[in-house]
Protein backbone atom coordinates (compact mmCIF):
# COMPACT_ATOMS: atom_id res chain seq x y z
CA UNK A 1 0.00 0.00 0.00
CA UNK A 2 1.55 3.07 -1.04
CA UNK A 3 1.53 6.26 1.26
CA UNK A 4 -1.29 8.28 -0.68
CA UNK A 5 -3.52 5.27 -0.50
CA UNK A 6 -2.96 5.30 3.30
CA UNK A 7 -4.70 8.70 3.41
CA UNK A 8 -8.23 9.51 3.21
CA UNK A 9 -10.37 12.88 2.85
CA UNK A 10 -13.69 13.04 5.10
CA UNK A 11 -15.45 15.89 4.17
CA UNK A 12 -18.27 17.22 6.41
CA UNK A 13 -21.91 18.66 5.02
CA UNK A 14 -20.90 22.21 5.98
CA UNK A 15 -17.88 20.85 3.59
CA UNK A 16 -14.86 20.98 5.60
CA UNK A 17 -12.33 18.66 4.75
CA UNK A 18 -10.30 16.30 7.15
CA UNK A 19 -7.49 13.95 6.12
CA UNK A 20 -7.16 11.22 7.75
CA UNK A 21 -5.44 7.53 8.20
CA UNK A 22 -7.89 4.96 6.56
CA UNK A 23 -7.27 3.08 9.52
CA UNK A 24 -9.09 6.04 11.52
CA UNK A 25 -11.43 6.14 9.39
CA UNK A 26 -12.72 2.71 8.91
CA UNK A 27 -13.79 2.48 12.35
CA UNK A 28 -16.44 3.61 11.24
CA UNK A 29 -18.87 0.68 9.56
CA UNK A 30 -20.52 3.45 7.21
CA UNK A 31 -17.09 4.49 5.87
CA UNK A 32 -15.61 1.10 5.65
CA UNK A 33 -18.87 -0.27 3.38
CA UNK A 34 -18.17 2.93 1.56
CA UNK A 35 -14.96 2.20 0.32
CA UNK A 36 -15.45 -1.25 -0.20
CA UNK A 37 -18.76 -0.65 -2.50
CA UNK A 38 -17.35 1.26 -5.19
CA UNK A 39 -14.78 4.13 -5.70
CA UNK A 40 -15.49 7.22 -3.86
CA UNK A 41 -12.60 8.38 -4.72
CA UNK A 42 -10.04 9.39 -1.86
CA UNK A 43 -12.77 12.13 -0.76
CA UNK A 44 -15.87 10.88 1.04
CA UNK A 45 -18.97 13.52 1.45
CA UNK A 46 -20.66 12.88 5.13
CA UNK A 47 -23.87 14.96 4.52
CA UNK A 48 -25.21 14.16 7.99
CA UNK A 49 -22.15 15.68 10.26
CA UNK A 50 -21.09 19.14 10.81
CA UNK A 51 -17.23 19.70 10.68
CA UNK A 52 -17.60 20.93 14.48
CA UNK A 53 -19.07 17.17 15.26
CA UNK A 54 -16.84 15.53 12.81
CA UNK A 55 -13.74 16.63 14.64
CA UNK A 56 -14.49 15.30 18.01
CA UNK A 57 -15.66 12.20 16.27
CA UNK A 58 -11.93 12.23 14.30
CA UNK A 59 -10.37 12.50 17.99
CA UNK A 60 -12.38 9.44 18.74
CA UNK A 61 -10.98 7.37 16.32
CA UNK A 62 -7.49 8.07 16.27
CA UNK A 63 -7.64 7.14 19.89
CA UNK A 64 -9.14 4.56 18.98
CA UNK A 65 -7.70 3.52 16.10
CA UNK A 66 -5.10 0.82 16.37
CA UNK A 67 -2.35 2.06 13.68
CA UNK A 68 0.91 -0.10 13.08
CA UNK A 69 0.67 -1.38 16.30
CA UNK A 70 2.22 1.67 17.97
CA UNK A 71 1.32 3.79 20.55
CA UNK A 72 -1.00 0.77 22.07
CA UNK A 73 -2.54 2.31 24.91
CA UNK A 74 -3.38 0.67 28.14
CA UNK A 75 -7.52 0.32 28.45
CA UNK A 76 -7.27 2.06 31.72
CA UNK A 77 -5.82 5.02 30.16
CA UNK A 78 -8.57 4.66 27.39
CA UNK A 79 -11.15 4.42 29.58
CA UNK A 80 -9.87 7.60 31.49
CA UNK A 81 -9.27 9.33 27.99
CA UNK A 82 -13.31 7.92 27.25
CA UNK A 83 -14.77 9.84 30.39
CA UNK A 84 -12.79 13.01 30.08
CA UNK A 85 -14.17 13.17 26.21
CA UNK A 86 -17.66 13.41 27.29
CA UNK A 87 -17.32 14.69 30.40
CA UNK A 88 -17.24 18.71 29.42
CA UNK A 89 -19.52 17.99 26.46
CA UNK A 90 -22.84 19.74 26.44
CA UNK A 91 -26.11 18.37 25.89
CA UNK A 92 -26.64 19.69 22.38
CA UNK A 93 -22.93 18.45 21.30
CA UNK A 94 -23.62 15.25 22.81
CA UNK A 95 -26.86 14.89 21.20
CA UNK A 96 -24.68 15.44 17.86
CA UNK A 97 -22.71 13.49 18.87
CA UNK A 98 -25.12 10.48 19.07
CA UNK A 99 -26.88 10.91 15.76
CA UNK A 100 -23.09 10.89 14.58
CA UNK A 101 -21.86 7.63 15.88
CA UNK A 102 -25.43 5.77 14.75
CA UNK A 103 -25.18 7.43 11.13
CA UNK A 104 -21.18 6.63 10.89
CA UNK A 105 -21.99 3.63 12.83
CA UNK A 106 -19.47 3.50 15.27
CA UNK A 107 -20.58 1.05 17.99
CA UNK A 108 -18.22 1.79 20.83
CA UNK A 109 -18.71 5.93 20.53
CA UNK A 110 -22.57 4.53 20.21
CA UNK A 111 -22.35 3.06 23.80
CA UNK A 112 -19.97 5.79 24.85
CA UNK A 113 -22.52 8.21 24.16
CA UNK A 114 -25.35 6.49 25.45
CA UNK A 115 -23.61 5.91 28.71
CA UNK A 116 -22.90 9.25 29.08
CA UNK A 117 -26.53 10.64 28.55
CA UNK A 118 -27.55 8.18 31.19
CA UNK A 119 -25.21 9.75 34.00
CA UNK A 120 -25.63 13.01 32.95
CA UNK A 121 -29.89 12.84 32.28
CA UNK A 122 -32.09 11.59 34.74
CA UNK A 123 -35.07 13.23 35.60
CA UNK A 124 -38.42 14.53 32.88
CA UNK A 125 -36.72 17.90 32.87
CA UNK A 126 -33.40 17.16 32.10
CA UNK A 127 -34.96 14.48 29.45
CA UNK A 128 -36.58 17.01 28.10
CA UNK A 129 -34.39 19.80 27.77
CA UNK A 130 -32.02 16.72 25.94
CA UNK A 131 -34.46 15.67 23.21
CA UNK A 132 -36.08 19.08 23.00
CA UNK A 133 -39.70 17.62 23.48
CA UNK A 134 -42.22 18.53 25.71
CA UNK A 135 -44.73 16.58 27.41
CA UNK A 136 -47.45 15.41 24.87
CA UNK A 137 -49.57 13.71 27.95
CA UNK A 138 -53.31 15.52 28.36
CA UNK A 139 -53.45 16.48 32.27
CA UNK A 140 -55.96 13.49 33.02
CA UNK A 141 -53.22 11.12 30.90
CA UNK A 142 -50.61 12.67 33.52
CA UNK A 143 -52.75 11.92 36.52
CA UNK A 144 -53.25 8.58 35.96
CA UNK A 145 -49.93 7.93 35.70
CA UNK A 146 -49.23 9.45 38.75
CA UNK A 147 -51.75 7.69 40.58
CA UNK A 148 -50.92 4.45 39.54
CA UNK A 149 -47.48 4.96 41.06
CA UNK A 150 -47.57 7.29 43.99
CA UNK A 151 -45.51 5.10 45.64
CA UNK A 152 -42.58 6.51 43.21
CA UNK A 153 -43.84 9.93 43.14
CA UNK A 154 -45.20 10.26 46.65
CA UNK A 155 -42.10 11.52 48.98
CA UNK B 1 -44.29 18.06 19.05
CA UNK B 2 -45.89 14.74 18.28
CA UNK B 3 -43.62 11.95 19.21
CA UNK B 4 -45.64 9.48 18.89
CA UNK B 5 -45.21 9.68 14.83
CA UNK B 6 -41.91 7.06 14.41
CA UNK B 7 -38.73 9.00 13.60
CA UNK B 8 -37.51 9.40 10.17
CA UNK B 9 -34.66 7.76 9.08
CA UNK B 10 -32.29 10.55 8.00
CA UNK B 11 -32.22 14.42 8.00
CA UNK B 12 -29.46 16.20 6.32
CA UNK B 13 -30.06 19.23 8.43
CA UNK B 14 -28.23 19.23 11.83
CA UNK B 15 -29.90 22.21 14.14
CA UNK B 16 -32.15 22.38 16.17
CA UNK B 17 -31.78 19.06 17.89
CA UNK B 18 -35.14 16.68 17.50
CA UNK B 19 -35.92 13.82 19.36
CA UNK B 20 -37.38 12.63 16.22
CA UNK B 21 -34.41 12.01 14.93
CA UNK B 22 -32.88 9.90 17.40
CA UNK B 23 -34.49 6.26 16.79
CA UNK B 24 -36.14 4.30 19.31
CA UNK B 25 -32.92 1.86 20.17
CA UNK B 26 -30.76 4.39 20.73
CA UNK B 27 -33.35 5.69 23.76
CA UNK B 28 -33.68 2.45 24.42
CA UNK B 29 -30.11 2.43 24.54
CA UNK B 30 -29.90 4.93 27.18
CA UNK B 31 -32.47 4.04 29.30
CA UNK B 32 -31.15 0.73 29.93
CA UNK B 33 -28.16 2.06 31.20
CA UNK B 34 -29.91 4.16 33.94
CA UNK B 35 -31.31 2.40 37.10
CA UNK B 36 -34.59 0.88 37.01
CA UNK B 37 -35.70 2.79 40.29
CA UNK B 38 -35.88 6.19 37.74
CA UNK B 39 -38.69 4.07 35.26
CA UNK B 40 -41.87 5.34 37.29
CA UNK B 41 -40.49 8.77 37.09
CA UNK B 42 -39.40 8.75 32.98
CA UNK B 43 -42.14 7.19 32.25
CA UNK B 44 -43.86 11.01 32.44
CA UNK B 45 -41.61 12.15 30.18
CA UNK B 46 -44.00 11.30 27.00
CA UNK B 47 -45.64 8.98 25.44
CA UNK B 48 -43.12 7.70 23.62
CA UNK B 49 -40.77 7.50 26.79
CA UNK B 50 -43.49 5.17 28.46
CA UNK B 51 -44.24 3.12 25.90
CA UNK B 52 -40.42 2.23 25.65
CA UNK B 53 -40.21 2.30 29.04
CA UNK B 54 -42.67 -1.02 29.30
CA UNK B 55 -41.31 -2.59 26.12
CA UNK B 56 -39.47 -5.76 26.38
CA UNK B 57 -36.37 -4.13 23.94
CA UNK B 58 -35.49 -2.38 27.07
CA UNK B 59 -35.24 -5.51 29.42
CA UNK B 60 -33.08 -7.56 26.76
CA UNK B 61 -31.18 -4.66 26.24
CA UNK B 62 -30.61 -4.42 30.15
CA UNK B 63 -29.69 -8.62 29.88
CA UNK B 64 -27.25 -7.41 26.89
CA UNK B 65 -25.64 -4.34 28.38
CA UNK B 66 -25.05 -6.20 31.78
CA UNK B 67 -26.82 -3.37 33.84
CA UNK B 68 -29.28 -5.81 34.92
CA UNK B 69 -30.22 -5.38 38.71
CA UNK B 70 -31.56 -7.81 41.44
CA UNK B 71 -35.57 -7.53 41.95
CA UNK B 72 -36.91 -9.11 44.78
CA UNK B 73 -40.23 -11.26 43.65
CA UNK B 74 -42.85 -12.19 46.56
CA UNK B 75 -45.77 -13.93 45.96
CA UNK B 76 -49.05 -14.02 48.58
CA UNK B 77 -51.90 -15.31 49.13
CA UNK B 78 -54.21 -12.89 50.40
CA UNK B 79 -57.49 -13.57 52.61
CA UNK B 80 -59.86 -11.50 49.64
CA UNK B 81 -58.67 -12.88 46.89
CA UNK B 82 -58.55 -16.39 44.74
CA UNK B 83 -55.60 -16.05 43.37
CA UNK B 84 -52.12 -15.47 44.41
CA UNK B 85 -50.58 -12.23 44.45
CA UNK B 86 -46.97 -11.23 43.00
CA UNK B 87 -45.39 -8.30 44.06
CA UNK B 88 -41.56 -6.65 43.18
CA UNK B 89 -39.38 -5.00 45.68
CA UNK B 90 -38.82 -1.44 44.74
CA UNK B 91 -35.86 0.85 45.75
CA UNK B 92 -36.97 4.16 45.68
CA UNK B 93 -33.30 5.75 45.35
CA UNK B 94 -32.51 9.30 47.18
CA UNK B 95 -33.47 12.44 45.34
CA UNK B 96 -30.00 13.98 45.54
CA UNK B 97 -29.50 12.95 41.71
CA UNK B 98 -32.48 14.94 40.92
CA UNK B 99 -32.72 18.69 39.88
CA UNK B 100 -36.33 18.31 41.66
CA UNK B 101 -35.43 20.54 44.31
CA UNK B 102 -38.60 20.46 46.03
CA UNK B 103 -38.45 16.81 45.78
CA UNK B 104 -34.51 16.62 47.02
CA UNK B 105 -35.27 18.44 50.60
CA UNK B 106 -37.68 15.94 52.18
CA UNK B 107 -36.36 12.80 51.46
CA UNK B 108 -32.35 12.82 52.45
CA UNK B 109 -32.45 8.86 54.08
CA UNK B 110 -31.10 6.65 51.84
CA UNK B 111 -33.68 5.42 49.61
CA UNK B 112 -37.00 3.90 50.75
CA UNK B 113 -38.22 0.07 49.38
CA UNK B 114 -41.90 -0.59 48.84
CA UNK B 115 -43.69 -4.02 47.49
CA UNK B 116 -45.69 -3.07 44.54
CA UNK B 117 -48.21 -5.47 43.24
CA UNK B 118 -47.95 -7.00 39.43
CA UNK B 119 -49.03 -5.90 37.07
CA UNK B 120 -48.23 -2.09 37.11
CA UNK B 121 -46.99 -0.24 34.12
CA UNK B 122 -43.59 -0.74 35.51
CA UNK B 123 -43.30 -4.30 36.18
CA UNK B 124 -44.29 -5.45 32.87
CA UNK B 125 -42.27 -8.64 33.33
CA UNK B 126 -43.72 -11.38 34.11
CA UNK B 127 -42.26 -13.27 37.01
CA UNK B 128 -41.10 -16.93 36.61
CA UNK B 129 -39.63 -18.83 38.54
CA UNK B 130 -36.63 -20.74 37.14
CA UNK B 131 -36.54 -25.01 37.63
CA UNK B 132 -33.50 -25.95 36.15
CA UNK B 133 -31.92 -27.51 33.24
CA UNK B 134 -32.25 -31.45 31.54
CA UNK B 135 -29.84 -31.94 28.55
CA UNK B 136 -28.81 -28.35 26.84
CA UNK B 137 -32.77 -27.22 28.19
CA UNK B 138 -33.24 -24.41 31.01
CA UNK B 139 -36.91 -24.62 31.84
CA UNK B 140 -39.14 -22.62 33.92
CA UNK B 141 -42.53 -21.92 35.26
CA UNK B 142 -44.76 -18.88 35.17
CA UNK B 143 -45.95 -17.44 38.14
CA UNK B 144 -48.50 -15.06 36.94
CA UNK B 145 -51.03 -14.58 34.74
CA UNK B 146 -53.83 -13.20 34.43
CA UNK B 147 -55.96 -16.32 34.06
CA UNK B 148 -54.96 -19.75 34.62
CA UNK B 149 -53.05 -21.11 31.50
CA UNK B 150 -52.31 -24.71 30.45
CA UNK B 151 -48.83 -23.83 29.39
CA UNK B 152 -47.16 -22.55 32.74
CA UNK B 153 -43.80 -24.23 31.76
CA UNK B 154 -41.74 -22.43 29.40
CA UNK B 155 -38.69 -23.97 27.63
CA UNK B 156 -35.70 -22.26 26.11
CA UNK B 157 -32.64 -24.21 24.24
CA UNK B 158 -29.17 -23.03 25.23
CA UNK B 159 -27.48 -24.32 21.87
CA UNK B 160 -28.74 -21.82 19.59
CA UNK B 161 -27.47 -18.43 19.14
CA UNK B 162 -30.48 -16.85 20.20
CA UNK B 163 -31.56 -18.31 23.97
CA UNK B 164 -35.84 -17.31 22.96
CA UNK B 165 -38.36 -18.62 25.32
CA UNK B 166 -40.75 -20.83 24.11
CA UNK B 167 -43.96 -22.93 25.61
CA UNK B 168 -43.54 -26.12 26.24
CA UNK B 169 -46.63 -28.54 25.37
CA UNK B 170 -50.18 -27.61 27.08
CA UNK B 171 -51.12 -29.76 30.72
CA UNK B 172 -53.70 -31.22 30.89
CA UNK B 173 -55.10 -28.49 33.11
CA UNK B 174 -54.61 -24.70 33.53
CA UNK B 175 -52.98 -23.24 36.35
CA UNK B 176 -51.58 -20.10 38.04
CA UNK B 177 -48.70 -20.22 40.18
CA UNK B 178 -47.83 -23.72 40.46
CA UNK B 179 -45.08 -25.06 41.73
CA UNK B 180 -42.05 -26.85 39.79
CA UNK B 181 -38.90 -29.65 40.32
CA UNK B 182 -36.79 -31.59 38.16
CA UNK B 183 -36.24 -35.16 38.89
CA UNK B 184 -34.06 -37.78 36.87
CA UNK B 185 -35.25 -35.50 33.59
CA UNK B 186 -38.63 -35.16 34.04
CA UNK B 187 -40.34 -31.92 35.12
CA UNK B 188 -43.07 -31.91 38.13
CA UNK B 189 -45.81 -29.58 38.08
CA UNK B 190 -48.56 -28.80 40.96
CA UNK B 191 -51.23 -27.02 41.83
CA UNK B 192 -52.22 -23.63 40.99
CA UNK B 193 -55.82 -25.97 39.71
CA UNK B 194 -59.26 -26.31 41.18
CA UNK B 195 -58.74 -28.04 44.44
CA UNK B 196 -61.32 -30.84 43.18
CA UNK B 197 -58.86 -31.30 40.18
CA UNK B 198 -57.83 -35.12 41.84
CA UNK B 199 -57.13 -36.49 38.73
CA UNK B 200 -54.56 -33.82 37.00
CA UNK B 201 -53.86 -31.60 40.61
CA UNK B 202 -50.04 -32.91 40.02
CA UNK B 203 -48.71 -33.43 36.47
CA UNK B 204 -45.27 -34.55 34.76
CA UNK B 205 -43.15 -33.64 31.61
CA UNK B 206 -41.47 -36.67 29.96
CA UNK B 207 -38.62 -34.46 28.74
CA UNK B 208 -37.50 -37.31 26.27
CA UNK B 209 -41.37 -37.86 24.97
CA UNK B 210 -42.27 -34.23 25.58
CA UNK B 211 -45.73 -35.30 26.86
CA UNK B 212 -47.40 -34.78 30.23
CA UNK B 213 -48.98 -37.57 32.66
CA UNK B 214 -51.03 -37.36 35.54
CA UNK B 215 -49.58 -38.00 38.85
CA UNK B 216 -51.86 -40.05 41.38
CA UNK B 217 -54.44 -37.67 44.00
CA UNK B 218 -52.39 -36.87 46.67
CA UNK B 219 -55.56 -36.64 48.86
CA UNK B 220 -57.91 -33.80 49.34
CA UNK B 221 -55.68 -32.45 53.08
CA UNK B 222 -53.12 -31.33 50.19
CA UNK B 223 -55.35 -30.30 47.15
CA UNK B 224 -57.12 -27.87 49.30
CA UNK B 225 -54.14 -26.42 51.36
CA UNK B 226 -52.03 -23.33 50.08
CA UNK B 227 -49.16 -24.59 48.05
CA UNK B 228 -45.95 -23.14 48.66
CA UNK B 229 -42.91 -24.51 47.70
CA UNK B 230 -41.86 -27.75 46.07
CA UNK B 231 -37.97 -29.17 46.86
CA UNK B 232 -36.16 -32.28 45.24
CA UNK B 233 -33.96 -34.17 47.91
CA UNK B 234 -32.71 -37.91 47.38
CA UNK B 235 -34.71 -38.83 44.35
CA UNK B 236 -37.92 -37.64 46.00
CA UNK B 237 -40.81 -34.67 45.60
CA UNK B 238 -41.46 -32.67 48.62
CA UNK B 239 -44.21 -30.07 49.04
CA UNK B 240 -44.65 -27.35 51.95
CA UNK B 241 -48.05 -26.24 51.82
CA UNK B 242 -50.19 -24.54 54.04
CA UNK B 243 -50.65 -27.46 56.60
CA UNK B 244 -48.13 -28.23 59.31
CA UNK B 245 -47.02 -31.71 57.46
CA UNK B 246 -45.10 -32.00 54.58
CA UNK B 247 -46.08 -34.33 51.72
CA UNK B 248 -43.90 -36.52 49.59
CA UNK B 249 -43.80 -37.89 46.34
CA UNK B 250 -42.39 -40.71 45.58
CA UNK B 251 -42.20 -41.58 41.89
CA UNK B 252 -40.20 -45.09 41.89
CA UNK B 253 -43.23 -46.41 44.06
CA UNK B 254 -45.84 -43.80 42.11
CA UNK B 255 -46.96 -42.93 45.55
CA UNK B 256 -48.26 -40.08 48.26
CA UNK B 257 -46.98 -40.05 51.79
CA UNK B 258 -46.69 -37.98 54.70
CA UNK B 259 -42.92 -36.82 55.54
CA UNK B 260 -41.51 -38.68 57.92
CA UNK B 261 -40.17 -35.25 59.27
CA UNK B 262 -40.75 -31.74 58.74
CA UNK B 263 -37.65 -29.92 56.70
CA UNK B 264 -36.20 -28.37 58.98
CA UNK B 265 -34.81 -25.67 57.60
CA UNK B 266 -38.22 -23.59 56.08
CA UNK B 267 -35.93 -20.41 55.58
CA UNK B 268 -32.62 -20.82 53.76
CA UNK B 269 -30.46 -19.41 51.29
CA UNK B 270 -26.58 -19.85 49.67
CA UNK B 271 -24.51 -16.62 49.13
CA UNK B 272 -21.24 -17.07 47.67
CA UNK B 273 -21.59 -20.75 48.61
CA UNK B 274 -21.93 -20.43 52.41
CA UNK B 275 -25.44 -21.64 53.89
CA UNK B 276 -27.88 -19.31 55.74
CA UNK B 277 -30.61 -20.26 57.75
CA UNK B 278 -33.04 -18.76 60.15
CA UNK B 279 -33.48 -22.25 62.52
CA UNK B 280 -34.40 -20.37 65.79
CA UNK B 281 -36.86 -17.47 65.64
CA UNK B 282 -34.99 -14.10 65.68
CA UNK B 283 -31.99 -15.11 64.57
CA UNK B 284 -29.85 -15.91 61.37
CA UNK B 285 -27.37 -18.98 61.20
CA UNK B 286 -24.89 -20.11 58.89
CA UNK B 287 -23.08 -23.53 58.09
CA UNK B 288 -19.41 -23.73 58.77
CA UNK B 289 -18.25 -26.19 56.69
CA UNK B 290 -15.12 -26.78 58.34
CA UNK B 291 -16.33 -26.98 61.86
CA UNK B 292 -19.32 -28.86 60.21
CA UNK B 293 -21.84 -26.73 62.37
CA UNK B 294 -24.38 -24.36 62.40
CA UNK B 295 -22.98 -20.94 63.86
CA UNK B 296 -24.93 -17.76 64.46
CA UNK B 297 -24.28 -14.84 61.82
CA UNK B 298 -22.89 -11.72 64.64
CA UNK B 299 -24.05 -8.00 64.97
CA UNK B 300 -27.24 -8.96 64.18
CA UNK B 301 -28.35 -7.69 67.67
CA UNK B 302 -30.17 -4.78 66.18
CA UNK B 303 -32.36 -6.42 63.78
CA UNK B 304 -33.70 -8.43 66.92
CA UNK B 305 -34.47 -5.49 68.97
CA UNK B 306 -36.54 -4.32 66.13
CA UNK B 307 -38.57 -6.87 65.30
CA UNK B 308 -38.83 -9.19 68.68
CA UNK B 309 -42.04 -8.30 70.53
CA UNK B 310 -43.89 -7.60 67.23
CA UNK B 311 -45.51 -10.92 67.10
CA UNK B 312 -44.57 -11.68 63.95
CA UNK B 313 -41.30 -13.71 62.20
CA UNK B 314 -38.81 -14.27 59.66
CA UNK B 315 -40.68 -15.06 56.33
CA UNK B 316 -37.69 -15.31 53.65
CA UNK B 317 -34.14 -14.88 53.23
CA UNK B 318 -32.78 -14.64 50.02
CA UNK B 319 -29.12 -13.87 48.21
CA UNK B 320 -29.45 -10.24 47.03
CA UNK B 321 -26.39 -9.91 44.92
CA UNK B 322 -23.80 -10.86 47.29
CA UNK B 323 -26.12 -9.77 50.01
CA UNK B 324 -28.67 -11.11 52.64
CA UNK B 325 -32.32 -10.42 52.19
CA UNK B 326 -34.65 -10.74 55.26
CA UNK B 327 -38.46 -10.35 54.66
CA UNK B 328 -40.20 -10.51 58.12
CA UNK B 329 -43.48 -9.39 59.21
CA UNK B 330 -44.96 -8.15 63.06
CA UNK B 331 -48.35 -6.36 63.87
CA UNK B 332 -49.06 -3.18 62.32
CA UNK B 333 -48.13 -1.02 64.99
CA UNK B 334 -49.66 2.31 64.92
CA UNK B 335 -52.60 0.36 65.93
CA UNK B 336 -54.02 -1.74 69.00
CA UNK B 337 -56.10 -4.52 67.16
CA UNK B 338 -54.65 -7.31 65.17
CA UNK B 339 -56.17 -7.17 61.53
CA UNK B 340 -53.06 -6.07 59.82
CA UNK B 341 -49.32 -6.59 59.57
CA UNK B 342 -46.27 -4.84 58.08
CA UNK B 343 -43.71 -6.89 56.02
CA UNK B 344 -40.59 -5.71 56.37
CA UNK B 345 -37.21 -5.84 54.32
CA UNK B 346 -33.90 -5.61 55.44
CA UNK B 347 -30.08 -5.72 53.69
CA UNK B 348 -27.41 -7.39 55.39
CA UNK B 349 -24.10 -7.19 53.91
CA UNK B 350 -22.04 -10.23 55.27
CA UNK B 351 -18.17 -9.90 55.94
CA UNK B 352 -16.23 -13.40 57.43
CA UNK B 353 -14.07 -11.79 59.57
CA UNK B 354 -10.73 -13.73 59.97
CA UNK B 355 -9.42 -14.31 63.33
CA UNK B 356 -8.79 -16.77 65.55
CA UNK B 357 -12.81 -18.29 64.67
CA UNK B 358 -13.26 -16.99 61.00
CA UNK B 359 -16.79 -15.99 62.40
CA UNK B 360 -19.21 -14.26 59.81
CA UNK B 361 -20.50 -10.94 60.58
CA UNK B 362 -23.60 -8.87 59.35
CA UNK B 363 -24.06 -5.46 59.04
CA UNK B 364 -27.69 -4.02 58.54
CA UNK B 365 -27.81 -1.55 55.50
CA UNK B 366 -31.12 -0.95 56.15
CA UNK B 367 -34.92 -1.71 57.14
CA UNK B 368 -38.19 -0.63 55.73
CA UNK B 369 -41.90 -1.87 56.50
CA UNK B 370 -42.40 -2.59 52.26
CA UNK B 371 -46.07 -3.61 52.79
CA UNK B 372 -48.90 -3.82 55.15
CA UNK B 373 -51.23 -6.91 54.58
CA UNK B 374 -54.53 -8.26 56.38
CA UNK B 375 -52.68 -10.32 59.55
CA UNK B 376 -54.06 -14.03 57.58
CA UNK B 377 -52.37 -13.67 54.59
CA UNK B 378 -49.97 -16.51 53.92
CA UNK B 379 -46.73 -16.30 52.29
CA UNK B 380 -46.06 -18.30 49.59
CA UNK B 381 -42.65 -17.81 47.81
CA UNK B 382 -40.17 -14.99 46.86
CA UNK B 383 -37.57 -15.18 44.12
CA UNK B 384 -34.57 -12.86 43.41
CA UNK B 385 -34.05 -12.06 39.82
CA UNK B 386 -31.83 -9.94 37.66
CA UNK B 387 -34.03 -7.65 35.33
Amino acid sequence: MSKSEKKIVLKSLDNEAFEVEKAVALQSQTIWVMCEDKCVGNEIPLENVTGQILAKVIDYCKKHAVVDGDGDESSEELKNWDTEFTKNMDQSTLFNMILAANYLNIKSLLNLTCQAVADKTKTIDEFHTFLNIENNFTPEEEAQICQENLWAFDD
Amino acid sequence: MNSDVEPPQDKTTTSPPSFSWIPNDIIINCLARISRSYYPKLSLVSKTFRSLISSPELYRERYHLKTQENVLYVCLQLPDRRLPSWYSLWIKLDQTLTSDMDMEEKNKSIGDALLVEIPSSHSPRVPSIYIGMVGSKHYAVRQYSIAPTSSPVWVCNVEGTHAAWREAPSMKVARDSPVAGILDGKIYVMGGCDADESTNWAEVLDTKTQTWESLPDPGPELRFSLIKTMNVIQGKVYVRSSVKKNYVYDPKQGRWDVAAKALEVECNCVVESVWYACIQYGSLWYLDTKRQEWRKVKGLEVLKRTYCGGGGGIIAIANYGGKLLLLWDMFEQQLDSCQNKDICCSVIALEQRNGCDDQVWGKVECSRIVLTVPSSYIFLRCQVKPV
